[in-house]
């Protein structure tokens, strides 16, 4: 019995080291199955007619289930290149990233938000794409204006934006209705302004039992981030000066952003220390969250929850804005530039930015204008509601700071949402770090 | 001459292996490191030569400090209490009760776990709401995001983990001891306090100078616990100077101020190791 065992285990082995050959035999000879015979995604058969590429990213949960599905679909099409996509968790990808860039290791294609290409440009960590694009046909004035300000530095362009994703406000209308505090169209009935909005949800937690909350939201992690940046935007709040030199956040729009959120947490509308905002809402546990687009396939998939998405009510009236930021394709560098994966990685970049119809179903807004207007996109659900705060969303100013920035910030909110710094400590000490993190880069 | 010529050239065969990795891998970047801490340099480009700058900027940087302050704070506590509770513990799994050799199993299997492990595991014991702790006490207390109570976990935590080793270096100091002394002892009268201080201390004396030791520099490397338990929080007041490193180079991708870093830590742990090794050796003679 014993040695029937061994000899299966063998001959496993023996067969998928000889898959594995198969596999690794050079790119360009001819494959051995027939043309056309395009089977399963990821066949063997098929790998040795195209590119083979390698694609990073760090998509969790229902990103990662759709950018999973995406990269499927492409590579069972007719295309160019063939995708080897690997996910890392998102707190350390862009580590690895970054120094897989600076020892020349990094993969073909990546994903990196609008708002750190920055600091990669800066570091010529990327390749410019104008030759590509252009050999492509692909047209920049399809996109959003504010996505292809954003990839454009000194006179190039250097990522494929695929969406932009805002914060948004998401509503249980069961609870809400059951208090009486929906208004005719069924939407929350409060007037958009700091005050309407505290008095509401004032009523909204006199109503509730005891172990409800208000507004459920995380913690910890960039969310409290997003929150700030929406209000302080919202007064036509600046970080830094005009120059990029000098952190402006000694300012009463950080004073006022700060104060608001402060007031939340310290009257229990939004309680502290949570760990997973979105867990609460989806539990029923919250009459309302604070989270962005990409909540929105889980909230969809939790049973029994009626909930509707509309954009982040605007608290300071002096400026329509909410934070937004946007997922982009990048070619890195490499040791030796080979013209041919590059083009087949353009085919692919180019494909995905022509089919983020799917990548709507994470909730994100498309890239291109038309694939925002279409009916297609439009018969979502909530994203009609939506979709219009992305063309008023703001982005973090362009500079090399923005990772240093997210570290500090969030370690600073974390500790002003437990009550370990008041509204002027957490203001001096996000002055002072974001002007060392200035000092170090200039 | 021949011979000495040809005994020579064995040994360093024999460290050859070693000493490749050595150098490649310890050595090489020390230097190199030494090296960039006079440059201003990001992780992609070449740097510019910036002379003592770097310097100036890390020794006037509040926030250096305090991660300093933070990491002297845990050397200080927790190596003699990690280093007293490991010798406690070899005391006790020593003496000739029933069912020590389970307990010395038990004692030692935490230093075996990762440190991912050990960190979830006490995470779930501090957490708020649902945690092991609140639940039990029915006090609700924020353990990792209060100022001190996060040091006291990170210290019990690191505590659990470690002590393990320790007590098996102490249990094999304290085996290394004759029994005859001890005899000899009892005849001649000795308290068991007596036995304590003038036998089992002193002769534990270089097993504990080495327990001591390697402890001090183990918990000067303070990252993962405070970095997967607490992210340096609240505030900067559990961010070890380790963290802050990292978070300069990595994060922040400032190689130059991140080496300066480095390099003035290693000094600060080599006149501490240097220093220790004089105390001990004074308290000796």
């Amino acid at each position: 019995m014993k040695k029937i065992i061994s000899v299966v285990l063998v001959m496993i082995l023996v067969v998928s080291l000889a898959a594995c050959a198969g596999q690794d035999s050079a790119p360009g000879a001819p494959a051995p199955g027939a043309p056309g015979d395009s089977g399963a995604a990821g066949a063997p058969a098929e790998s040795g007619e195209r590119v083979h590429l390698t694609f990073w990213n760090m998509f969790s949960g229902g990103d990662g289930d759709i950018m999973t599905e995406m990269v499927n679909r492409y590579n069972a099409g007719d295309n160019q290149a063939y995708i080897e996509m690997t996910i890392f968790p998102s707190e350390e990808y862009y580590v690895r990233l970054i120094t897989a860039m600076a020892t020349r290791t990094a993969p073909d294609v990546a994903v990196s938000h609008i708002t750190s290409l920055t600091e990669f440009v800066t570091d010529d960590f990327l390749s410019p794409l104008d030759d590509l694009a252009a050999a492509a046909g692909l047209s920049w004035n399809e996109f959003s204006a504010n996505l292809v300000e954003g990839v454009y530095f000194d006179g190039s362009h250097f990522a494929i934006p695929i969406d932009t994703h805002v914060l948004l406000m998401h509503f249980n209308v069961q609870i809400l209705d059951d208090l009486g505090m929906l208004d005719a169209n069924g939407r929350p009935a409060f007037a958009e302004n700091g005050d309407d909005f505290i008095r509401f949800f004032r009523e909204v937690q006199a109503g509730l039992d005891g172990d409800m909350m208000p507004i459920s939201g995380t913690s910890q992690g960039e969310l409290p981030l997003y929150l700030w940046y929406s209000l302080f935007t919202q007064q036509g709040g600046q970080m830094i000066s005009a120059d990029g030199r000098t952190a402006t956040l000694d300012t009463p729009e950080n004073h006022n952003a700060l104060s608001f959120m402060h007031q939340l947490i310290n009257e229990d509308l939004w309680p502290r220390a949570q760990a997973s905002g979105a867990q609460i809402f989806v539990a029923q546990q919250a009459a309302a969250t604070f989270n962005g687009n990409w909540g929105i396939p889980m909230f969809t998939a939790a049973e029994g929850l009626d909930f509707i998405s509309l954009p982040f009510p605007q608290i300071f009236g002096q400026q329509q804005s909410v934070f937004g930021d946007s997922h982009t394709l990048i070619l890195p560098r490499q040791s030796d530039e080979d013209p041919a994966k590059q083009a087949a990685a353009m085919d692919f970049m180019n494909w995905m930015a022509d089919n983020t119809i799917l990548w709507a179903q994470a909730g994100h807004v498309p890239s291109k204008t038309a694939i925002v207007d279409s009916a297609e996109f439009n018969a979502l659900p909530h994203r009609s509601a939506y979709a219009h705060s992305a063309a008023y969303a703001t982005f973090y100013p362009k500079t090399t700071v923005i990772t240093g920035m997210k570290a500090s910030f969030v370690r600073i909110f974390a500790s002003m949402i437990n009550g370990e710094y008041d509204v002027a400590q957490a203001q001096e000490l996000m002055q002072s770090e974001l002007q060392r993190l200035l000092d170090d880069a200039h | 001459m021949k011979e000495s010529v040809k005994r020579n050239l064995t040994a360093w065969l024999f460290l050859a292996p070693y000493l490749v990795f050595f150098i490649a891998f310890l050595a090489f970047p020390i230097f190199r490191g030494f090296g960039l801490s006079f440059f201003r340099v990001s992780l992609g480009r070449p740097g510019t030569f910036v002379g003592f700058d770097n310097y100036v900027r890390v020794l006037t940087d509040t926030q250096f400090w305090l991660s300093l302050s933070n990491t002297l704070l845990f050397v200080v506590v927790s190596t003699p209490l990690i280093t007293a509770v490991g010798f406690t513990m070899a005391m006790f799994v020593n003496s000739k009760l029933k069912g020590t050799a389970i307990i010395r199993s038990v004692y030692f299997a935490p230093y075996v776990l990762s440190m991912a492990v050990v960190t979830g595991l006490w995470i779930f014991i501090f957490q708020p709401y649902l945690g092991l702790l609140s639940v039990l006490t029915g006090v609700e207390m924020f353990w990792l995001s209060t100022r001190w109570l996060a040091w006291i976990a990170i210290i019990i935590t690191t505590t659990w983990w470690t002590v393990g080793f320790n007590m098996i270096l102490c249990l094999a100091g304290l085996q290394d001891i004759p029994e005859e002394v001890y005899e000899a002892a009892r005849i001649d009268g000795a308290s068991r306090t007596q036995l304590l201080f003038q036998i089992t201390l002193p002769m534990m004396r270089p097993v504990l100078t080495m327990v001591f030791m390697l402890q001090a520099i183990q918990s000067f490397k303070l990252f993962g616990q405070t970095w997967l338990m607490t992210g340096g929080g609240p505030g900067n007041h559990t961010r070890t100077i380790v963290q802050y490193i990292y978070q300069i180079g990595f994060i922040e991708r400032n190689m130059g101020v991140s080496s300066t870093m480095s390099f003035l830590f290693f000094l600060v742990v080599l006149l501490f190791t240097f220093g220790q090794s004089k105390l001990l050796s004074f308290t000796r003679n």
